[in-house]
């Protein structure tokens, strides 16, 4: 199953989601790194450029990761505790920003959403609308090579506002306002597993891909062009061709030429 | 639709805040330009689909553009516009699809700006002038948010030598009904046998209510068009289009039509790259289909084979002065 990669700052904002999904540390490459079916979480320490880096490193490491989820404490105007899911992230450093497209509001029970303003320090300039963070930015930086924008979040506890001041943040305190994050991310998490549920099953596919390229020579483009014939394959037909029978023919360009004229005799029909 | 952005520029226009009251429970968020939400790289057209976000934007630049050649129903002057972009429905065969990189919906809601440029070019001409509604969405689907129909219909009534066709799958034609036909105003309806409205035009209404909408439009001094396109192969192609044909000249009076016009389906070569690797599994995708002169099509005797059945089909239904083939 492709997992969803919660992606936190801090230890203490990491707290909440090990214990309540029972994650496990997992060694890879340096990433502080936690596991257990069906979620990643990551925590990369503080700032954008953390954020990125490590982001990117697991992206790379896990292409399988199907979704990311940036959850962490944000200041703003909002009263301490409220939680909130992106509809905009904005690096406020470069300009750059993205709209990540937000799922339906029965999914996350009519959360509501801010733009959220990445910051290189803390700000006290608490604007409407406006939350600071430090790392969502980052984060859509480096994600968004490897996701679309569909699949990328975050979703921010307000722990400082003009009345709860910035100083007064405590690591105890942090994990308490995380408990409110928990539910958001995983019912965020089950709408992207459904998602990508939908295109599951190709692996009778895969496996008769595999067997074919494993026994006969395929450059890049030979093995891009026999996935795309046995997905057409299978598609008209509903069953996989004789993967033997095409390893027999020892040769990429006779197993195409073979596949192609079993797809021109496919029928194709729709029937009322 | 449960979000709407909404363009800076147009947030207090009245159409802007019309279509907010419809949706008074989305969540409402303002943008400075539409194309940071709806150009944005890396989006997920698919996923989006099943959740369109509505965007309220203005349309600057040019609004008016002339048709690519052949698309024309015999007029000269032949022009499109598109006061929205994307659709409603989800035809596995659609172009959009492979053109945007967002399934969100844009509503331009200047129609006065597009309404004096469509003016402009028609003065530009000395004789009859096109214009086609319906290129980049469907005309009427979203009528009920948009009131489009109105706005273009009360501008078009006062240009008799200006034409307007509206394309249109939807049955959304109360307000077609509610006022007197124009002369200058076509009601163009894609249509497809059953099986593939079932199979590829997802979200649609079914042929039946199609007809039922084109009679009623019909009946009410409109005038109609018929649009076979695209046509899809299939190895009971002569059957599924032979009883389309049939069932459309029992249920119309052909005589009365406009145009007919018909084109075998064919998409851009990036653009049907962009379909398989959005719908990987769709059958129509998964057919034979062969590059020429830039667009993937069927092979070439599959293509003729199905337009010479189709033109001898409907040869004993309409006159040859109401047909134009589509290239």
């Amino acid at each position: 199953m492709s997992p969803v990669c919660i992606i936190t700052a801090l230890p203490a904002e990491s707290r909440v989601f090990i214990d309540a999904l029972k994650l496990r540390h997992v060694p890879l490459r340096g990433l502080r790194l936690y596991a257990a079916e069906p979620y990643l979480l990551l925590q990369t320490g503080l700032g954008k450029l953390n954020a990125a880096a490590a982001t990117a490193a697991l992206l790379t490491t896990r292409p399988d990761v199907s979704a990311v989820i940036n959850a962490g404490i944000a200041g703003g105007t909002a009263s301490q505790g409220s939680v909130n899911l992106a509809h905009h992230v904005l690096d406020v450093a470069t300009g750059r920003q993205w709209y990540p497209h937000l799922p339906p509001q029965r999914t996350v029970a009519q959360l509501s959403t801010h733009s959220i303003h990445s910051v290189d320090k803390p700000a006290r300039d608490y604007t409407d609308g406006v939350l600071f963070d430090m790392e969502a930015a980052g984060i859509f930086t480096a994600a968004s090579n490897y996701l679309s924008t569909d699949a990328i979040h975050a979703v921010k506890v307000v722990s400082d506002n003009p009345d709860q001041e910035l100083e007064a943040i405590t690591p105890e305190l942090v994990t308490q306002l995380m408990q409110a994050c928990l539910p958001v991310v995983q019912q965020l998490g089950d709408w992207h597993r459904a998602a990508v549920q939908q295109d599951a099953d190709d692996s009778g596919l895969e496996q008769c891909n595999q067997d074919i390229v494993a026994t006969v020579r395929h450059s890049v483009s030979d093995a891009h062009q026999l996935r795309r014939l046995l997905q057409q394959y299978h598609t008209l037909t509903g069953s996989m061709p004789d993967a033997p029978m095409l390893q027999q023919l020892n040769n990429a360009r006779r197993i195409r030429e073979t596949l192609q004229q079993a797809v021109q005799a496919a029928p194709l029909r729709y029937d009322s | 639709m449960d979000t709407v952005y909404i363009e800076r520029e147009v947030q207090t226009h009245p159409r802007t805040q019309r279509i907010c009251q419809r949706y008074p429970n989305a969540r409402h968020i303002l943008i400075e330009r539409h194309g940071d939400v709806f150009n944005a790289r890396a989006q997920d057209f698919r996923r989006q689909k099943s959740n369109p976000a509505l965007i309220l934007a203005h349309k600057a630049g040019r609004r008016v553009h002339a048709t690519p050649p052949g698309y024309h129903i015999g007029g000269n002057h032949n022009y499109y516009f598109s006061h929205m972009l994307n659709c409603v429905y989800d035809c596995r065969y659609c172009f959009l699809q492979g053109m945007y990189q967002s399934a969100n919906h844009v509503v331009y809601v200047n129609s006065e700006d597009f309404m004096q440029d469509i003016t402009d070019t028609a003065r530009q001409h000395s004789s009859d002038t096109w214009f086609f509604s319906g290129y980049d969405c469907d005309s009427l689907a979203l009528d009920p948010i948009t009131h489009f129909v109105d706005d273009c219909l009360d501008h078009f009534e006062q240009l008799p030598r200006a034409w307007l066709e509206l394309r249109t799958k939807s049955t959304q034609i109360r307000p077609l009904l509610a006022r007197t036909a124009l002369p200058n105003v076509v009601v163009a309806y894609s249509l497809s046998p059953q099986a593939i409205v079932a199979a590829e035009e997802h979200g649609t209404p079914s042929l039946a209510k199609r007809l039922d909408a084109l009679q009623r439009l019909q009946n009410h001094g409109w005038k109609i068009g018929l649009r076979f396109d695209p046509l899809l192969h299939a190895e009971n192609f002569e059957q599924l289009y032979g009883e389309l044909f049939d069932t459309v000249a029992a249920s119309l009076d052909m005589a009365a039509v406009h145009s007919v016009s018909l084109g075998v389906f064919r998409l851009p070569k990036g653009f049907h790259k962009k379909l398989v690797r959005l719908y990987p599994k769709a059958r129509l995708l998964a057919a034979p289909i062969e590059p020429r002169d830039g667009m993937m099509t069927y092979p070439e005797q599959i293509e003729n084979r199905m337009r010479d059945f189709c033109q001898s089909r409907l040869a004993r239904h309409i006159r040859d002065d109401q047909f134009f083939p589509c290239s």
